[in-house]
């Protein structure tokens, strides 16, 4: 369970997170939707320890902050650059960071990870010449490699193909589905629709609205009727229809 | 922990192993530096006077005269030393090509030129400069037989030394009455010869054709460095070379790993992982130290087996190599930590490590240097590397001098090091 506490974190004069609050109970997916510039990146930042707020703290229940090597082991992050060596082999790729987490690196634990995001016939070939979704899979591999109970996916399934993208959400919700704590971060409507249980949406910093779909749609969703366009209202009334940077 | 850092140290070399352009500069081109630098410089000549120290060690008009005209002439640069012990140092230290001794028992034996005689010169050279210690000797011989001939001309010197041999001539017990009685014929006519021209303040300059079948100097060649049978080589200057641009090499291959860890994101997954940033660089600087010390390790191993270059003190050289390497990692954390972008690390920390190369001795030699360049170039670690490099691979000396290169480059390290830890210390504020 990931639980994160009035973070603050300012960068020079500006306030990226600004008081944000936050639980992701075992076996739910929340999903933190937002504009560009809203405070996501930085509060997935703060909530695996990459980045220490200003204040606030970040928990990872029963092993503490995601300072500690301990707490990190439970995290599983999925960036949303494709953060990968594109000369290795995906085989070497799954050990190498199976071995820095301090995971199996036993054949059977690493041709499960690749089987799990069906890359197992190509597990020889250097991720350089995979696809766009062949690497977004890979990617999401890595992250949960070291079987991880908090996993935060920062865009998961930007720039994928709709075999990869359902692909991907099937894993996210089997992960969940076997106890592990999930926060997605997403443009995507749809995504967040379909995958999430319950979804924060953020600006300027802020948690301005958290609930289920229903719940938000119903509150803040001036369109009634189908979900999908329920959900992007919901963003729109909360946010405003300004253009971001 | 361990087993995390060699996971991130074995990953940094294999993809190494898998650029074949970082390979390339890492392993081939400093190869073909130090070949073909090798081959060129074994035939080429020094454009500026030839750096020699002298000394006389026993005062005689002739070795001062032998001495000055060392002196006097502008293809040499000729400083003195008081005694064999100071000049040889000296040439040790590479601050000069050889040592020119002009030894005990000099004068008495120029004396002697008519009678089998001839000068005696004790030559310690630098190995590294072989060809140039060729023209040296050649030079000497020049010297020595301008000495000859105003020895001809000597009017008091030829009338003594003819004196000399008529004495000789008239005890030989190896002459028949009717030889010896031709050549005190011959001798009283140069003797009479050397009369008339006394009387007459004449100078000779006529040549005499049979005086150059002569030998006037007598040449004894000690290379320093050289103490065992294998002559030295231009190799053994133009590989520490080769070793440069590994180095270089080395370094931009680990300072563009960690660019490309930066702006492909993986670094950001490394430090989510439970790592710090100091265990990651860390890591990563074990790969650039293991690929250093390959690195060196092939290229001298090439340098012994195929050119002959064989070291004089490997437990030494094997010691330069890894603080070498170590240091070398230092300075490419200090250029990954001074630049927060990675295309900016890597841009500009090629195009220095590219000057500190070129002005540390990596394309020209430092004896083929400007004074002006060879002065500059202290600042390059890698001239410090090379000095690190020659001691106990060619160059000898003591102990202690081979310990105080290693420690130069040593320093330079530590400095690197300091420097990196206040720039990663802006990094981790910045995060």
């Amino acid at each position: 369970m990931l639980i994160l506490r009035d973070l603050r974190r300012a960068f020079g004069s500006l306030q990226a997170v600004d008081g944000v609050s936050l639980h992701v109970d075992r076996s739910e997916v929340v999903g933190l939707l937002g504009p560009n510039g809203a405070g996501k990146s930085t509060t997935v930042a703060m909530a695996t320890g990459l980045i220490r707020p200003d204040s606030g703290e970040v928990e990872i229940v029963g092993f503490g902050e995601p300072m500690r090597a301990s707490a990190r082991r439970q995290i599983g992050l999925a960036p949303q650059e494709l953060a990968l060596y594109e000369g290795l082999t995906a085989i070497e790729t799954l050990v190498f960071f199976a071995r820095v987490y301090g995971a199996s690196v036993h054949r059977d634990a690493i041709q499960s990870g690749l089987e799990e995001v069906g890359l197992a016939p190509r597990g020889k070939d250097r991720v350089g010449t995979f696809s766009g979704g062949m690497k977004r899979r890979l990617n999401l591999a890595v992250a949960l490699i070291h079987k991880p109970s908090v996993l935060v996916l920062d865009e998961p399934t930007a720039g994928v193909d709709p075999q990869s993208r359902a692909h991907v959400r099937e894993i996210i919700r089997q992960r969940a589905a076997a106890g592990c704590a999930v926060l997605v971060t997403t443009h995507d409507m749809e995504e967040a629709e379909k995958i999430c249980d319950r979804i924060a949406v953020m600006d300027q910093g802020k948690i301005r609205a958290h609930g289920t779909l229903s719940q938000l749609v119903t509150a803040h969703g001036s369109v009634q009727g189908t979900n999908a366009r329920g959900l992007e209202e919901v963003l729109l009334n909360l946010t405003g229809r300004s253009l971001r940077e | 922990m361990i087993y995390q850092m060699f996971a991130i140290a074995l990953k940094d070399l294999r993809l190494l192993s898998r650029d074949r352009g970082a390979l390339f500069f890492t392993i081939v081109f400093p190869l073909i530096v130090a070949v073909l630098f090798g081959m060129v410089f074994g035939r080429v000549s020094t454009p500026g006077p030839l750096d020699v120290v002298v000394v006389v060690t026993e005062d005689g008009p002739l070795a001062r005269s032998f001495a000055a005209a060392l002196q006097a002439d502008s293809a040499l640069d000729v400083q003195v030393a008081a005694n064999r012990e100071g000049a040889v140092e000296i040439v040790r230290k590479g601050k000069a090509a050889a040592a020119i001794i002009l030894p005990d028992g000099f004068d008495a034996r120029a004396e002697a030129l008519f009678s089998g005689g001839s000068m005696p010169v004790d030559l310690f050279g630098d190995p590294s400069r072989a060809p140039e210690l060729g023209l040296l000797e050649g030079k000497l011989m020049e010297i020595g037989f301008r000495q000859f001939m105003l020895a001809v001309t000597d009017s008091d010197r030829l009338g003594r030394q003819t004196i000399d041999i008529k004495r000789q001539l008239e005890n030989s017990k190896d002459l028949s009455e009717e030889e010896r009685s031709a050549i005190i014929k011959l001798f009283a006519g140069a003797q009479e010869l050397s009369a008339v021209r006394k009387a007459e303040g004449e100078k000779q300059t006529k040549k005499n054709d049979g005086m150059w079948e002569f030998r006037p100097v007598r040449i004894r060649t000690e290379m320093l460095a050289q103490k065992k049978s294998e002559p030295p080589s231009t190799y053994a200057v133009t590989f520490p070379q080769g070793i440069v641009w590994g180095l270089a090499g080395c370094v931009m291959a680990f300072v563009t790993t960690l660019a490309n860890e930066r702006a492909q994101g993986t670094l950001t997954r490394l430090r989510a992982a439970p790592l710090s940033m100091h265990l990651i660089l860390a890591s990563k600087g074990i790969a650039c130290v293991v690929s250093s010390m390959i690195m060196q390790s092939l290229i001298l191993v090439l340098a012994w087996f195929v050119f002959d270059v064989r070291p004089i003190n490997l437990p030494m050289l094997m010691f330069a190599m890894l603080v070498i390497s170590i240091s070398f990692t230092a300075l490419a954390m200090m250029i990954a930590a001074l630049f927060r972008s990675g295309g900016g690390t890597d841009g500009a920390g090629r195009a220095l490590i590219l000057v500190l190369a070129i002005v540390g001795g990596g394309s020209i030699p430092l004896v083929f240097m400007p004074p002006i360049l060879r002065s500059i170039s202290v600042v390059s670690p890698f001239r410090w590397a090379i000095a690190a490099i020659e001691g106990p691979l060619w160059r000898g000396g003591s102990i202690a001098d081979q310990f105080a290169s290693i420690g130069s480059i040593a320093l330079v390290g530590l400095v690197c090091a300091a420097i990196s830890l206040g720039g990663m210390a802006r990094w981790r504020r910045g995060m």
